[in-house]
């Protein structure tokens, strides 16, 4: 049972050092805080987009673009909208980004609308809020659509009544006007809809769980940075060599240092586990979540053995520990998501411990159990059973 | 004074001398410059989307469209070949349109069109919007179609004449035309920048992000990370031993400090440069107001590692904390996502972070193109930050 | 009855090569039960890599290691049981306590229970430190790490006990009280391979001592037997306050002389023999002649040291210890 002496002494020892322990455990934490106040909830957070409404027109259509953003109550919870008469003054306070957008009504809006010209509605966007502009510009969008189907609605219906010749002289505007009624109907648009959902089995994850869970990835990652710490300050302290004139084996040893590790690596999640899950982050099967979890903390430890191996001394292991860690991270996903990589760049990520780990943990999230998740654990502990056996290979205390 | 740039000139040849920093140093900026480059670079890239469409009418045709091949990677395929495309993520979203759609819209029955997303990509929002405003088309022609016919009822109720209403198809061919080259009504989206005006398209301000955001917190890591040298030092005993020369604590101080500058300026330089020239990361227009705040955000960073070189007491918590610091403080500057979507409360804590005042900064400067005076507050934010870590720090250094 | 004991350790032909450099070159010796085998040596010498190899760290280049009856190549496992290892850093986990060091070494070596509580307690009463072994080894000073430091080879009651240059650096006190602690462990039936090179240590505590330098073992045998070697010549070992030039082969010339060498009176480095030596800090320069006639030599000596104008501060006629015969086989000394 040597190992299993190793691996409390290992644990003893790092619980001695309170430092590393509160950065270990208590600063994720600190950062999922973070990470749920900023994203936790998109739609309160949002705030009131400052929005301008600068119209000049001299008829009444432009009104009818322009009155939803101080009337419709889904649009009032959406915008903080202010009405301007200057459309240069309100590009400039869009230009400073203090407004996120501005949207003019020309002076001759209606009228050409009247006689059958196209318009066009400028509408300034701040490229600093993206995210808020483009809202800003979806509704535009569709209000502008309501008026070009009333429009056309109308055209449309003057054009095949006209030659019916009633004798009505009242008729044709009659039909007009009951067609731009029609058209204008918030109903009426809802003929054919646009469904959206997701394609694969399960919900689109918010940026918050996107986080949390590539986040949990990457302290895991550290906590094995930690685990190689302690792998060379023993040889420092020459207690590996001590260790290793014991009658024990090697690999003993090893296995104690594994453990060790790996009691803190499941500490770890299980803190950011739960951690988060009372935050409101939903992470799904609870034993799919459990597997990539701990085949993500025993390919970290993996990791932490080689790195000790390979590095000799301290300033080494950081050094080469970071390299590895950064370059797994960021071709696993931990700064953004891999879809966005071009196409031959992304099986990079499978070389990665991050790669496989988020997206277990991912696809976990939008519902996928343990089996869906089986090729992840199997290539996880894959690469722990490599970097392990070639870090006990090649370590040595010389 | 001398002395200070001997004791650069010390850390940074120490730093060369180390093989596997000096790969940390070079390789690693280089290349994660390079893979988010070449994700991020070179104007945009077509979104794939798989079609299925299987109809094949008119209307559906129409839908299509919305797909600007200029944008738009298009694959036309059935239907369980276009779901299985967006859901393995070849596809970012799969468009299907059912049979009977074209009948349906002229028939004015209610129909549907779906959108399956890719739930891992981030680019579904716009394909959503490009589709959407077509399908709105669609319904307002199949809306005119209906208010025809009631016209043409009305009309037979008027003059009690029996008029048969043209068919359906012809009524939405000519309403649709109404519809190009420009429709009654159109938004021109124009991003403004002080300077000038851009198209915008959600891409490029996406990529622009992430590219500001990534450097900055790159150089915080650097900076944090090499809060290390100082632990080193106290390590080795050369610190004790350099005590007992003619230098001062404060030259000693500015000497490691100028070193550890050096060396996070040299990542900037690097991974901006590389970026930019090999990459065409869009890094704006002003390079005077560029530099002005990243260099003074890699003050503040050099700040930053010194004083938590003087909290912590062995490299291995020096790593943790490059992970803590480094992570959260990106996080709260707004590197990783835009300031945009947080609440007020947040943006203000934002601003209590180097890095919020810098991503607010280049926000001003690159993508708004506010032009250098712009520059100058977070520039001097920065150094106030700056000052205020390296003053923590040297006055808590325990040299010995 | 056999009037040497059995040998309990056995090293024939050892062989470290690192590279281009070979750290131990042919060793040959063999340990007896129950004796207090030296190996003494200025360091490089190989004492440490030699130590190494029998504790199965390292793997010989060639050559063999009997420990008990077991080979380090074969069964390391029983030779690492039979052996107790005290390092010469100290290799011991300074955030936990002396008891929970103690006990984690111990198990290490197979202890539990009852046995282990007790073995630890006796090894703390060993190292004089039972009544602060509650505290964390790094509040220690260095002699008691020191100590701890072989309390933790000795809880499993090992047949050989390797000590590794184990009073380096530590205050007078805590040397002596480890001096008489290797004493009593010898009395209670422990084997002890010490290595040093502090040649009172070795001289006080040693039956038979190995000199080695360079990685070969250059003498080996008891402590008599190697003062024989130098023969049966005492050493007149004179301090001057200088050294003038010439005095040095005036005094060789002397018929009645064998050898003249100069050592340096602190342990800076010496510079060669025959060369001008400059007093460093006001110490004096130490030279000693070997004689077998001291008695008769001596008046020479001074004479000629008189005639020189070199001032005498002091002279010695002694027996020839471990550090002259070092010198006589080396023409350097112990201490670098």
């Amino acid at each position: 049972m040597r190992w299993l002496h190793v691996g409390i002494k290992d644990l003893r020892v790092t619980v001695r050092d309170r430092a590393s322990l509160g950065i270990l455990i208590a600063m994720p934490m600190i950062l999922i805080v973070i990470l749920s106040s900023a994203l936790g909830n998109l739609a309160a957070n949002l705030g009131k987009t400052p929005v301008a409404i600068v119209n000049l027109d001299q008829g009444r259509v432009g009104a009818q673009v322009t009155d939803p953003f101080f009337t419709d109550p889904k649009l009032t919870e959406l915008f903080l909208a202010r009405r301007m008469i200057d459309p240069i003054e309100a590009k400039a306070l869009v230009a400073k980004g203090d407004l996120a957008g501005a949207l003019v009504i020309p002076s001759d809006f209606s009228r050409r609308l009247d006689t059958g010209r196209p318009s066009k509605l400028m509408l300034f966007s701040d490229p600093g809020r993206q995210i808020s502009s483009a809202v800003f510009k979806g509704v535009a969008e569709a209000l502008s659509t309501r008026v070009s189907a009333a429009s056309i609605a109308a055209r449309t219906s003057a054009f095949y009544v006209a030659p019916l010749r009633v004798r009505d002289p009242g008729f044709v505007y009659g039909v007009i006007g009951k067609a731009v009624q029609s058209a204008s109907d918030t109903e009426a648009l809802s003929a054919v809809e646009l469904v959206e959902s997701t394609a694969a089995r399960g919900a689109e994850l918010s940026t918050l769980s996107y986080y949390s869970g590539a986040m949990s990835v990457m302290f895991l990652m550290f906590g094995s940075m930690f685990g190689a710490f302690s792998l060379v300050r023993e040889r420092d302290h020459w207690t590996l060599p001590r260790m290793l004139m014991t009658p024990g084996t090697k690999w003993e040893i090893l296995g104690g240092k594994m453990f060790g590790v790996f009691v803190i690596g499941a500490l770890q999640f299980a803190v950011l586990f739960g951690f988060t899950s009372a935050l409101g982050v939903k992470w799904g099967d609870l034993m799919a979540v459990g597997l990539v979890a701990f085949s993500t903390v025993a390919a970290a430890t993996g990791l932490a053995i080689f790195i000790a191996a390979v590095a000799k001394t301290v300033r080494a292991v950081s050094g080469v520990s970071q390299m590895l860690i950064q370059f797994m991270a960021a071709v696993g996903g931990s700064f953004f998501p891999v879809a966005q990589f071009p196409a031959w760049l992304q099986p990079l990520h499978y070389f990665s411990v991050n790669g496989w780990a988020i997206d277990g943990i991912l696809a976990a999230m939008r519902g996928a159990n343990a089996v869906d998740v089986l090729p992840n654990v199997g290539a996880l502990l894959v690469i722990a059973v490599v970097f392990f056996t070639i870090g006990a290979w090649r370590l040595g205390w010389e | 004074m001398r002395r200070i740039a001997t004791l650069a000139w010390l850390n940074l040849v120490q730093v060369l001398k180390d093989r596997t920093g000096l790969i940390t140093l070079i390789f690693v900026p280089l290349m994660l410059t390079s893979i988010f480059g070449t994700v991020m670079g070179g104007g945009e890239r077509r979104i794939a989307v798989a079609v299925a469409d299987l109809d094949k009418s008119v209307q559906s045709a129409e839908v299509v469209a919305a797909l600007d091949p200029r944008s738009y990677v298009v694959t036309t395929t059935g239907a369980k070949e276009a779901e299985a495309m967006a859901s393995s993520g070849e596809a970012a979203a799969a468009l299907l349109i059912p049979k009977g759609f074209g009948a349906d819209v002229l028939g004015g029955v209610d129909t549907q069109v779906r959108l399956l997303k890719d739930p891992r990509s981030q680019t579904t929002i716009a394909i959503a919007e490009a589709v959407r405003g077509r399908v709105q088309r669609v319904a307002a022609n199949a809306a005119t179609i209906r208010i025809v016919q009631a016209a043409f009822r009305d009309a037979s109720a008027a003059t009690g004449a029996a008029y048969s209403p043209a068919p359906p198809s012809d009524i939405y061919a000519y309403a649709d035309r109404i519809w190009e080259p420009d429709p009654p009504l159109a938004i021109a989206d124009v991003a403004v920048t002080a300077s000038k005006t851009r198209g915008s398209t959600t891409q490029a301000m996406g990529f622009q992000q992430y590219s500001l955001g990534f450097t900055l917190m790159f150089m915080l890591f650097m900076g944090i990370g090499s809060a290390g040298g100082f632990i080193d030092e106290r390590e080795q005993g050369t610190l004790s031993r350099l005590l007992t020369t003619p230098a001062s604590k404060a030259e000693l101080v500015a000497g490691k400090v100028l070193g550890i500058f050096v060396t996070v300026m040299f990542e900037a330089a690097v991974m901006i440069g590389f970026g930019a020239f090999v990459f065409r990361v869009p890094w704006g227009d002003d390079p005077l107001g560029v530099i002005m705040i990243i260099t003074a955000f890699g003050l503040a960073t050099t700040g930053l590692g010194v004083m938590i070189s003087t909290l912590l007491r062995t490299r291995g918590q020096v790593s943790a904390a490059t992970a803590v610091f480094g992570t959260s403080l990106s996080m709260l500057g707004g590197a990783y996502w835009p300031l945009d979507i947080v609440s007020p409360a947040m943006r203000t804590i934002a601003l209590m972070t180097p890095t919020g005042w810098a991503m607010t900064g280049l926000t001003d400067v690159v993508v708004r193109s506010q032009g250098t005076a712009l520059a100058v507050l977070p520039s001097a934010a920065l150094l106030g930050m700056g000052a205020l870590f390296l003053a923590i720090g040297v006055s808590r250094l325990k040299l010995e | 009855m056999s009037d040497v004991a059995e040998a309990i350790v056995t090293v024939t032909e050892l062989v470290k090569r690192f590279g281009e450099n070979t750290a131990v070159d042919g060793v040959s010796f063999d340990i007896r039960e129950g004796e207090i085998f030296g190996l003494l040596g200025p360091n490089g010498a190989g004492k440490t890599t030699t130590i190494s190899m029998i504790s199965c760290l390292l793997a010989p280049s060639s050559g063999t290691v009997i420990v008990d009856g077991a080979s380090v190549t074969a069964e390391p496992r029983k030779v690492k049981c039979a052996l107790g290892v005290v390092p010469q850093e100290i290799a011991l986990y300074p955030t936990l306590t002396a008891l929970e060091n103690l006990m984690f070494w111990g198990r290490m070596y197979g202890l539990g229970g009852k046995l282990l509580e007790e073995r630890v307690v006796e090894a703390l009463e060993t190292a004089g430190l039972a009544d602060r072994a509650k505290e964390r080894i790094e509040t220690y000073s260095g002699g008691m790490k020191r100590r701890i430091n072989i309390a933790a080879g000795i809880m499993h009651h090992p047949r050989v006990l390797l000590m590794d240059e184990p009073t380096v650096g530590i205050d007078p006190q805590s040397r002596n009280h480890i001096l008489e602690t290797v004493k009593e462990l010898n009395r209670r039936g422990m084997t002890v391979l010490y290595t040093s090179h502090y040649m009172e240590e070795v001289e006080f505590l040693c039956d038979r001592v190995g000199i080695v330098d360079h990685g070969r073992l250059i003498a080996l045998g008891t402590i008599e037997e190697l003062k024989r070697l130098v023969g049966d010549e005492n050493v007149i070992s004179v301090r001057l306050a200088e050294l003038p030039d010439g005095v040095l082969e005036a005094i060789r010339a002397f018929p009645l002389v064998d050898s003249v060498s100069t050592a340096a009176a602190g342990d800076a480095a010496e510079p060669k023999e025959g060369e001008d030596a400059t007093a460093p800090d006001g110490e004096g320069v130490t030279i000693e002649v070997l004689s077998k006639d001291s008695g008769t030599v001596i008046a020479d000596v001074v004479g000629a040291l008189g005639r020189s104008g070199a001032r005498i501060l002091a002279v010695d006629v002694r027996e020839p210890n471990l550090e002259s015969v070092f010198l006589h086989l080396t023409g350097k000394s112990l201490r670098d």
